[in-house]
């Protein structure tokens, strides 16, 4: 290869070979492939192929070809239904509540200011705490009788009695909600603080040059600007609050009361160790799988359309 | 544009300015936060009402008490022992996988991206069932490094997304002189790209690092008999003592998120970075 190519191309670029082709990249993906291969993608196999049978956990040698029987059920069990209606509205509510959160401190961050470092990781932080040990502290928080959001509440004189939060269904959901955004908005905070400093500077002065006041500022240069980090950020939130926060659920509510706070990966597990058919958890998990799937496509064909030159 | 805004609104606006980020970030972020650690020094029962907003006298008798009541030690070992294996083998692993899929980009590279998205998709509580299965079959259930296998395998994907990141910004011109003079890719590798994605390499570890110790479901099911607890496991199981101990499950749920936050403190400025270049660059 002349040297004068070689200088020209761009770091991280694909160059063509210079000897025969090397084995190298593929022994260096092995470990990698072996492990997922065994842990990840024969597991997720096994668990589809289960969602034709039917089996109790207590007996797993006695496995019985259903067919479609476990998804028929499936779609006629006001249970599952139940559980879409709750996944969808907590999704929904979580990714927004946790995109808003994070949009404004990103704002409030975004620009220099003594102690900006300090303010930063605090509002960083609650990502880090394990997600067992959030719980545990909001479930104190919104205790019934010494909780600290119910003194607050009634100090102010929003309720008279202590609101008994996770005995109630719409309440305990709320709950449900708070502690997850919680958890997840420093996501947020973290893509669009970098988002914003890739905004260029000149687009700013050139907007107020033009006499733009702060509003018009955010409206047309910030919002655009931050279009492909939003693109991934509602993506990405929207997969994490639907697969990867139910450890959240299931320890402060157990999906209850009454099924009131029970998504659908939860009803997946609960089905196979609470109620022991795992053949029927099986299909539910599935489906979650499939909607993920689905709505993932749907959503970045949607989001190529609007914004084609910005890529997932 | 701190100029401009200096100029702009004057001193209303940045009053609003600090207000508005001491009430989000105080309350919002850190208050829970601080809940935890002051309910659990606070001397004064925690059936007192009010709640005391500044514990005073301070007093650890709750982390006496705790760790005279549960085997926290046991479950502390449990958790370290996890989370220092899956870190160490997501990082061999990734480092490996990240280092093919940033420097051979051609074939796998461009699906690598939608896998690891598909990857993400999975839902945790799906998984774990065949998973119950598979590793019963094997013998390793109840085993702390089947568990250490399966958060490893949980982290990989995410791990090598963001390694590729970082391995994406050392250039390749360094290796390529490295091999004019004789050296081996691999070696070149070893000699030249790892040790300059060192600070990416330690964030990502931190990441895996912090998602292995808390991590519950994989750990909840995998792992049945009390001795092999980890922490997360462990502290769930105060559900039935909701009614009396709570200061002392505070105490306990303190010292379970110590380690994390106080690694996510160092190392933070590095793992912010990561998680954003794989987004921002693409």
């Amino acid at each position: 290869m002349a040297p004068a190519a070689r200088a020209a191309a761009p770091r991280g670029a694909p160059r063509p070979p210079r000897r025969r082709r090397s084995a190298l990249p593929v022994l260096l993906l092995l470990p990698a492939s072996t492990l997922l291969l065994a842990v990840l993608v024969i597991p997720i196999s096994v668990a589809i192929y289960s969602s034709f049978f039917d089996i109790n956990i207590l007996n797993l040698a006695q496995q019985t070809f259903v067919g479609l029987d476990n998804y028929r059920r499936m779609a006629t069990s006001a249970d599952f239904w139940s559980a879409l209606r709750v996944t969808a509205i907590y999704t929904a509510v979580v990714v927004a509540g946790g995109y808003l959160l994070g949009l404004v401190t990103a704002l409030l961050l975004h620009r220099p200011f003594r102690g900006r470092g300090v303010a930063r990781t605090l509002a960083i932080m609650p990502w880090a705490v394990p997600s067992v040990v959030a719980v545990l502290v909001w479930t104190w928080i919104f205790d019934t009788n010494y909780g600290v959001l119910n003194y607050v509440l009634r100090s102010v004189g929003a309720v008279s009695k202590g609101v008994p939060w996770l005995e109630h269904g719409g309440s305990a959901l709320v709950a449900v909600i708070v502690v997850s955004v919680w958890s997840l908005y420093p996501v947020a905070v973290t893509m669009l603080l970098a988002g914003l400093q890739a905004i260029s500077e000149d687009l700013y002065e050139a907007a107020a040059v033009d006499g733009a006041g702060r509003w018009q500022r955010f409206r047309y240069v910030t919002w655009p600007g931050l279009a492909p980090v939003n693109l991934v950020l509602f993506l990405l939130l929207g997969l994490l609050a639907f697969t990867r926060v139910v450890t959240i659920i299931y320890v402060m509510t157990g999906g209850g009361p009454g099924r009131a706070t029970e998504t659908l990966p939860l009803q997946t597990y609960l089905e196979a160790f609470k109620y022991r058919e795992l053949g029927y958890a099986s299909a539910v998990g599935t489906s979650v799988l499939v909607l993920a799937l689905l709505f993932s496509g749907l959503y970045l064909r949607l989001a190529r359309r609007i914004l084609p030159e910005a890529r997932a | 544009m701190s100029a401009r805004s200096r100029r702009e609104g004057g001193v209303a606006s940045r009053i609003l300015f600090w207000v508005a980020l001491v009430l989000v970030l105080a309350i919002v972020a850190a208050f829970p936060v601080y809940w935890m650690v002051a309910s659990s020094v606070s001397s004064a029962s925690q059936f007192t009402y009010p709640p005391q907003f500044f514990p005073h006298p301070l007093d650890l008798d709750s982390y006496r008490d705790a760790l005279t009541r549960w085997p926290i030690g046991r479950w502390f070992g449990n958790t370290l022992v996890v989370s220092v294996g899956t870190t160490l083998l997501s990082l061999v692993v990734s480092v490996l996988a990240g280092l093919s899929v940033s420097r051979f980009p051609s074939r796998i590279g461009r699906g690598f991206s939608a896998f690891v998205l598909i990857t993400q998709m999975i839902p945790a509580t799906l998984l774990v069932v065949p998973m119950y299965i598979v590793f019963g079959r094997l013998g390793l259930l109840d085993q702390l490094w089947g568990l250490v296998l399966a958060d490893t395998a949980f982290s990989v994907p995410l791990a090598t997304w963001m390694l590729k990141g970082f391995f994406d910004s050392v250039p390749v011109d360094l290796e390529e002189a490295a091999m004019v003079d004789g050296c081996s890719r691999m070696r070149a590798f070893a000699r030249i790209t790892v040790p300059l994605a060192t600070p990416g390499i330690a964030a990502v570890g931190v990441f895996c690092f912090l998602i292995s110790w808390g991590e519950f479901f994989f750990a909840r099911t995998l792992v049945t008999s009390d001795e092999h607890w980890v922490l997360s496991v462990g502290l769930n199981s105060f559900q039935g003592e909701y009614v009396t101990q709570w200061s002392s499950m505070l105490a306990a749920a303190t010292m379970f998120a110590l380690p994390p936050l106080l690694l996510f403190l160092f190392a933070q400025r590095q793992m912010t970075s990561g998680l954003t270049s794989g987004a921002v660059k693409g």
